[in-house]
């Protein structure tokens, strides 16, 4: 039975105003000018963020001076370059040792490792930041009158169902920085030897370049994977016994296929929070050090938590910013000797672009 | 134009929509533009899903975007809701028919902040309280508090005018 108020809603809900004349010449025009607007914005932050991309491969090593010394009986790679670059010094293999033990830098016989944290893998779904109410009917089973059954379901929570992001993760901080021992075997690490020398090594920060396609699977829950390019660099620099020293560079690229589950936790207004936890896998498709390729086609297993934060610039593109840990299972079989073989526990921040369709 | 179409059909029907979320008519506009131009660039999203369903969803974005400035200006608040509660009788159904709609517009728009969008949102657009609970971030029993308190205030302002027609 109807009272009062179905009336009022009724006579309301059949209410038409006519717009000015005009209207909507300047609608189409607002609505233009926004849409330039708008891609002038996106190509500034795009070309910004690949400015930042292309400044963070360039920069400079940032490391800390490490030294080693190698106390392994393996003559490996850099070693044998390095003694033909100075044929005069004699270097002698030391008994083999598992274990390198921590000195202060500059100490011989003794070795330090500095760590420098490495970009990893991140992800998120984005989430309608509009709210929309769901499909249930009035609490008190009332069928209400003004219910429009025509669209029912209409209101059922519209969130987006693919998710791109295109991102560059890079350390946070030195903080992880550490010393620790080496288990060099198998490795075949470039540890240079010198009678009484050493060797320090910097590790260039890593980044990390990702595409990820995320599936909303669920209400909240994200299915996200891609793929993502890492760059290592390092510099070995040695030191002999008859004065002067000697340098080589290696630069490693990784390719990664990371899997992750994503749950939104929070969203609010532009705002948006996630937590995600996966794994990821990648390999080596290119290293050369001191101008020899060197090829490890080693996979890289590692499992990975992360949590982030998305802003909405507009309904489908959104900044975020996602710490992530990730932890990797050192493999005995790489040639390689990267940040990650030294620390596999690692902390890193991701930051990028998301596109939500 | 697809985009013109899209205005002539519908614009007539969401103005007066967006005008009863907003002060005056010139905010309702400037929402109604904001709406359509929302939904020029979402329209790639949206699911045909019977007769009506395209403008469900044209009043659902406005709906949303109106809800959405109200917050932002903080106008929207439910801690203030221990206000008197009217005593005010039902009008009678006859009579309200006759109530230009003007007068009931006035009537509805000079509401409290609070009420009115509980109003709206049940009374016209059909919303249930669970799902004003959702749009609003409140609890069901607020908004059938809300609701409840508007509409005797909004019977007292009706007996109020058709005493004065007498």
């Amino acid at each position: 039975m109807e009272d009062w108020t179905d009336i009022i809603g009724k006579r309301i809900k059949e209410e038409r105003k006519t717009l000015p004349p005009g209207d909507w010449d300047n609608l189409e025009r607002e609505y233009l000018a926004r849409k330039r607007s708008r891609w002038i914005y996106t190509s500034i932050i795009s070309l910004a963020a690949a400015a930042i991309a292309v400044l963070a491969v360039l920069l400079p090593n940032q490391s800390a001076d490490i030294n080693i010394i190698n106390d392994t009986g393996i003559p490996d790679t850099v070693s044998e370059l390095l003694a033909q670059y100075d044929s005069t010094e004699t270097i002698i293999y030391p008994p083999r040792k598992r274990n390198f033990t921590i000195a202060d830098q500059g100490t011989a016989d003794q070795v330090v490792i500095a760590e420098k944290p490495e970009s990893s893998t991140e992800g998120s779904i984005n989430e309608e930041k509009m709210d929309e109410a769901q499909t249930a009917r009035p609490v008190d089973n009332k069928e209400h009158p003004y219910y429009d059954n025509s669209t029912e379901g209409i209101y059922t929570r519209d969130r987006k169902k693919i998710v791109l992001s295109s991102r560059l993760g890079g350390l946070s901080s030195r903080a992880s920085s550490g010393i620790r021992g080496i288990n060099s075997s198998g490795m075949g690490i470039p540890y240079m030897l010198g009678a009484n020398g050493g060797t320090t090594i910097h590790h260039s920060i890593p980044i990390t370049f990702g595409l990820d396609i995320g599936f909303l699977i669920q209400e909240r829950f994200v299915l996200t994977s891609g793929i993502e390019a890492s760059v290592y660099k390092s510099e070995f620099s040695y030191s002999g016994n008859v004065g002067g020293s000697r340098g080589i560079e290696q630069t490693a690229w990784f390719i990664g296929i990371p899997l992750k589950l994503e749950y939104t936790v929070w969203e609010a207004d532009r705002f948006s929070s996630w937590i995600g936890a996966g794994g990821k896998v990648d390999r080596c498709i290119y290293a050369r050090r001191n101008g020899m390729d060197i090829h490890d086609d080693t996979f890289n297993w590692s499992v990975l938590a992360n949590a982030g934060i998305r802003y909405d610039l507009f309904d489908n593109i959104g900044l975020f910013l996602a710490p992530e840990i990730s932890w990797y299972f050192r493999s005995e079989n790489t040639q390689l000797l990267t940040y990650r073989t030294e620390n596999p526990l690692m902390f890193t921040v991701n930051a990028g672009v998301k596109f939500s369709f | 134009m697809a985009r013109k179409v899209l205005y002539n059909r519908y614009a007539a029907r969401l103005y007066p929509l967006c005008c009863r979320y907003t002060k005056d008519s010139d905010a309702g506009k400037d929402l109604l533009h904001d709406a359509l131009i929302k939904a020029f660039d979402k329209i790639g999203g949206f699911n045909y899903r019977g007769e009506g369903s395209l403008y469900a969803w044209l009043r659902k974005i406005a709906v949303n975007m109106a809800i959405e400035r109200i917050r932002k200006e903080g106008r929207l608040s439910f801690s203030q809701l221990n206000d008197d509660i009217y005593a005010a009788e039902d009008p009678d159904i006859d009579s309200v028919k006759e109530i230009p709609l003007d007068e009931l517009l006035k009537m509805i728009s000079s509401l409290p902040e609070s009420k009115r969008m509980v109003f709206n949102l049940f009374c016209i657009e059909g919303f249930s309280h669970y799902e004003i609970s959702e749009l609003l971030g409140i609890s069901v029993n607020t908004s059938t508090s809300t609701l409840a308190k508007a509409k005797r205030l909004l019977a007292a302002m009706i007996n109020n005018y058709l005493e004065k027609m007498k």
